[in-house]
């Protein structure tokens, strides 16, 4: 299904710890989490950041994290935010594991787990789908999806 | 000999892991912490209810990845005589089989550690498997525009010479023999720096690397000399590589150029023949001197091959679902002119039909015409049989022709590849290639190096990761 994004950079957040009121319907967006200051982030930074090309932003190291392959989730942020497929995604992986560039994002079961993974780890940065985003959350970058 | 329980042996395990790699398609990797990410509560709290969602262990501490991969293939050609070492009219897996297994570990945010091994057919016997070890190297990556790495490396010669092992990453049943057949090394142990700049939407990058490495260089000869027996013969040399590669790609594309130096030592006190000599033995006749424990004027010999070589590369989507691929290489020699000294390169025309990728690939390679008149003198010259010793001179020098790495050869490969999964692949693929000469021969006792000679091979190969 082809979706259009929109990226609304939330911004300055790394201090605020309960802050944005951002719409969150369900299936409306898909947002991006981070714990660390994503001043200037873009979703062209979201894509090297989970394509292992950006590994750190004003000195601070980035750890991507993921939800595992398959879930719908997934999909939408990689079609939406990544602009490829999973399938696509998976694959540019295995090529740069196999090529000594690293490994890809790790792997978590749940948005549940992304957002406790992303609250209590330095530089960590996850998606989530909007209609789970809470204001005691720290959204660094916002992404609508309009079928 | 080939070794047929290990082979049975060997396909059954790669069938078992191919199709567990498809079953798990959509999980392609395993990744461990140290400590685990989160709590059966934390999973099933209420989002954003932060009181209720267990707090996450810090991640800070090492994290392991486990992956593997690895190819079960079948060729077979139609001619008795070896193509590529393994491919014959018997068919085999040994070509194109291989399967194995990487440890990524993330040691801090800053520093990493790779090692990966394979298990594929021994380069030191034809008929043996053995286990090594490909990559082992630690990372250190500062920031987002120098990566350092140290340790057992694969040397970047071409676009995807650093993936060869990994079938499941290329549409191809195998890459193009005429350009990864020739390297003269593939390996190093050493260190390897890149440096990338993010233009706009592309990247630019530049690698540096230089190592050496212990390599088994295989020979085949047609005919026995003196105390060497006819058939694969394998010397044992030292190589130093050094290069320079520089990079340029964005979504759809990518442009590459190597400058390459390897240096090549036989182990030991051995020495390398610069150029054979002429021997008179008489009114209107001689033979060429290859050796300086045969009689004649003497051999100038050198104790090592510096090979400089020149790759450029391309990849590019003409039109959507279209790919280009395409690679030249220059190889030139350096003290000798009995090594390899060619030109090579091939364009593979891809069509993306859903999980469908059916290809189309064009390749040559040629011999300069130095190494070929080389060959080809060393080939063709005979001492008559009333010469009291022309046996073995003659020996000697068919023997030296062989061991020159010469070429006249193009060939057609059509196949295509259908994606299982994302990881997986399903490839077959029919090969013809026609040579003038070529030393990716393995040919009979008595046979002509120089002769027009073709071979089709059909492959059938399964390559997945997991």
């Amino acid at each position: 299904m082809q979706r259009r994004a929109f990226l609304t950079l939330a911004g300055g957040l790394c201090a605020a710890a309960s802050l944005v009121t951002l719409p969150a319907r369900a299936d409306e967006g898909v947002v991006v989490i981070a714990n660390a200051p994503l001043r200037g982030v873009d979703g062209e930074a979201i894509k090297r950041i989970y394509g292992g090309r950006m590994v750190e932003l004003d000195g601070q190291p980035l750890r991507p994290v993921q939800l595992a392959a398959g879930q719908p989730l997934r999909r939408r942020f990689a079609a939406a935010v990544l602009q490829q497929s999973d399938e696509d995604f998976i694959a540019y992986w295995t090529v740069r594991r196999y090529i000594g560039k690293g490994a890809p994002p790790r792997e978590l079961a749940s948005s549940a787990e992304v957002i406790a993974h992303v609250q209590h780890t330095p530089g960590a940065i996850g998606y989530i789908d909007a209609a789970d985003l809470k204001p005691d959350l720290k959204p660094a970058l916002h992404v609508l999806l309009r079928r | 000999m080939r070794t047929p329980t290990t082979l049975t042996h060997l396909a059954a395990a790669l069938a078992w892991l191919g199709l567990a790699a498809a079953a798990q398609a959509q999980t392609p990797s395993s990744t461990t912490s140290s400590t685990p990410s989160s709590t059966p509560a934390a999973a099933t709290a209420p989002v954003g209810n932060e009181a209720a969602v267990e707090p996450a262990p810090s991640p800070d501490g090492p994290t392991l990845a486990w992956s593997g991969f690895g190819t079960l293939g079948w060729a077979q050609s139609n001619r008795r005589w070896g193509y590529q070492r393994f491919i014959d009219r018997q068919g085999g897996l040994e070509r194109d089989s291989l399967l194995g297994g990487q440890i990524d570990a993330q040691l801090s945010a800053r520093w990493s550690a790779t090692l990966q091994a394979r298990l594929a057919p021994s380069d030191r016997q034809d008929n043996a498997w053995d286990l090594r070890t490909t990559w082992a190297f630690v990372a250190w990556r500062p920031n987002n525009d120098w990566l350092i790495r140290a340790g057992k490396l694969r040397v970047p010669v071409y676009l995807r010479s650093e993936q060869m092992d990994v079938g499941a990453t290329y549409n191809e049943a195998r890459l193009p023999a005429e350009l990864h057949n020739i390297v003269p090394t593939t390996d190093f142990t050493g260190a390897h720096l890149t440096h990338s700049w993010n233009v706009n939407d592309s990247d630019f990058s530049v690698d540096v690397y230089k190592g050496r490495a212990s390599q088994a260089k295989r020979v085949w000869l047609r005919d026995g000399a003196g105390p060497l027996p006819a058939g694969a013969m394998v010397r044992d040399v030292t190589t130093v590589a050094q290069g320079l590669v520089a990079t340029w790609s964005d979504a759809a594309s990518k442009v590459r150029l190597g400058l390459h130096r390897v240096q090549v030592t036989p182990r030991g006190d051995a020495q390398l023949p610069v150029r054979p000599a002429w021997a008179p033995l008489g009114p209107g006749f001689g033979y060429w001197q290859t050796s300086n424990g045969l009689p004649g004027p003497g051999v100038e010999m050198a104790r090592s091959i510096d090979n400089d070589f020149l790759s450029l590369g391309f990849e590019a989507s003409p039109a959507a679902g279209w790919h280009l691929t395409g690679e030249y290489g220059r190889i030139r020699q350096r003290k000798t002119e009995r090594s390899i000294d060619a030109q090579t390169g091939y364009l593979t025309l891809t069509r993306e039909l859903g999980h469908w990728s059916p290809y189309l690939t064009f390749a040559r390679l040629f011999s300069s015409p130095r190494s070929r008149e080389w060959a080809r003198q060393l080939d063709e010259t005979t001492v008559p049989a009333y010469v009291p010793g022309g046996d073995q001179l003659n020996a000697s020098m068919r023997a030296s022709a062989d061991a020159i790495p010469v070429y006249d050869q193009r060939s057609w490969a059509f196949g295509a590849a259908y994606a299982v999964s994302p990881t997986a692949k399903l490839k077959a693929e029919w090969l013809h290639t026609r040579a003038k000469v070529s030393s990716m021969f393995d040919l009979p006792s008595g046979e002509r190096l120089f002769q027009p000679r073709s071979v089709d091979v059909l492959s059938v190969n399964y390559s997945f990761t997991f």
